[in-house]
């Protein structure tokens, strides 16, 4: 049952070279570059109403450092924060201005090792290159893939009974799509808190905290396959696609940041209401359930994360 | 100039690579890289090799994969070091 978290707010994704990291999300996926300080950059889709949604910090580790989801108003997140706590979920408070331009957010930790943060306030720019009112259909100005939106992340952890536990029960969230062993373990879940088929994604995995990817909305099949033209005119190491996905059925392509992050870019995909019954895949199908048109395992898409 | 990769251990082979782009990325255009290819930028960790001799200039990779000790052992990730002689390399990351 909704609970009032809205949608992915923010990602913040550790890189080993800003200036490269700006060339990867800037200049090839698209996104706008919004401000930077001393050691992260921060960007936005162009569809996007919030000032900004990816937060790139310079490390010297990759991978990601927290997810942060939007909640509808200020109460919202008081009685969220309540009931994380009454979970056994511990809460951290962070203050308004600790990243520019955002309201207080509450942090935790997840079962699979991730950080999370809520927030409910964050300035917003509108849509990039295009008036409030009477608005032209897209800027002139958009670089490489154009992406439109930060769309959702798919994380790879230990414990992912615990986590849909906390997603579903404490935040709201719905299971659109899983993945099940014969016994019913749940080897994959996507979660909703809207009507897209996934805001958050996790799949089993040996280790805590690991970071599958970032993935950003285009409009078009055709957009998914000139972003593949431009990662071949980049260099760019690619890891599969494009391709479609037989889980949530969009159309995709993944490719690597000069970090070793995984991106996504993809269109398309089912729709989610919540009186739908999660669809189910058997982790025999996996092949298909990954890439539909395959139908095989590719070890680096399982394998590899940062 | 190409320098000679020779790769000791399980996939031993010798190779002819590039000095002007990292060691993996010159071996994964060959289609057959006896070292596994994962992210090529310094992420995942599982290019992992022990360059056992020959000398390379390396870019930043991450220290949850190679620490400062398995660096000055010569412990790096395939896809951030660039040959500038002769190579010879254990590949020591996870095979697939």
């Amino acid at each position: 049952m909704k609970k009032g978290v809205m949608r992915p707010g923010h990602v913040q994704i550790r890189v080993l070279d800003l200036d490269e990291a700006l060339a990867h999300y800037r200049d090839l996926l698209g996104l706008i570059e919004v401000s930077r300080d001393a050691d992260r950059a921060y960007l936005k889709a162009w569809t996007e109403s919030d000032v900004y949604s990816v937060i790139l910090r310079k490390s010297d580790t990759a991978g990601m450092d927290f997810m942060a989801f939007k909640v509808l108003d200020e109460a919202t997140l008081d009685s969220l924060r309540q009931d994380l706590i009454d979970y056994g979920i511990a809460v951290e408070d962070i203050a308004a201005g600790e990243l520019p331009n955002c309201g207080r957010r509450v942090r935790f930790t997840a079962p699979t090792g991730h950080r999370f943060e809520l927030f409910a306030s964050k300035d917003q720019s509108g849509k990039w290159g295009i008036e409030d009112r009477n608005p032209e259909a897209w800027p002139r100005d958009l670089k490489g893939m154009k992406a439109t939106r930060f769309d959702h992340c798919l994380l790879y952890g230990d414990d992912i009974d615990g986590v849909l536990g906390l997603f579903v029960d404490v935040l709201g969230f719905d299971l659109a799509e899983q993945v099940v062993d014969p016994e019913d373990n749940k080897i994959g879940i996507f979660l909703t808190c809207s009507m897209k088929e996934h805001d958050i994604a996790f799949i089993k995995h040996p280790e805590k905290d690991k970071f599958h990817h970032a993935s950003f909305y285009l409009n078009t099949w055709e957009d998914v396959l000139r972003a593949a033209d431009l990662i071949s005119m980049h260099d760019t190491p690619l890891d599969i696609g494009p391709t479609r996905h037989g889980l949530t059925h969009g159309q995709t392509i993944y490719f690597f940041d000069p970090s070793g992050n995984r991106t996504e870019v993809f269109t398309g995909g089912d729709y989610f209401y919540p009186d739908q019954k999660p669809v189910t895949w058997d982790v025999e199908q996996l092949g298909k359930a990954i890439f539909y048109h395959d139908r095989q395992l590719n070890e680096r898409f399982l394998n590899v994360v940062t | 100039m190409n320098y000679l990769l020779t790769v000791v251990g399980k996939a031993a082979c010798t190779m002819q690579v590039s000095d002007q782009v990292p060691l993996l990325h010159a071996l994964s255009k060959t289609g057959v890289s006896p070292i596994t290819v994962g992210c090529k930028g310094g992420g995942c960790g599982v290019c992992k090799v022990q360059v056992l001799e020959g000398q390379y200039e390396h870019k930043p990779m991450s220290k949850a994969h190679i620490t400062n000790e398995e660096l000055g052992l010569g412990i790096v990730l395939a896809c951030r070091i660039i040959p500038t002689s002769d190579l010879t390399v254990l590949a020591i990351g996870e095979r697939r």
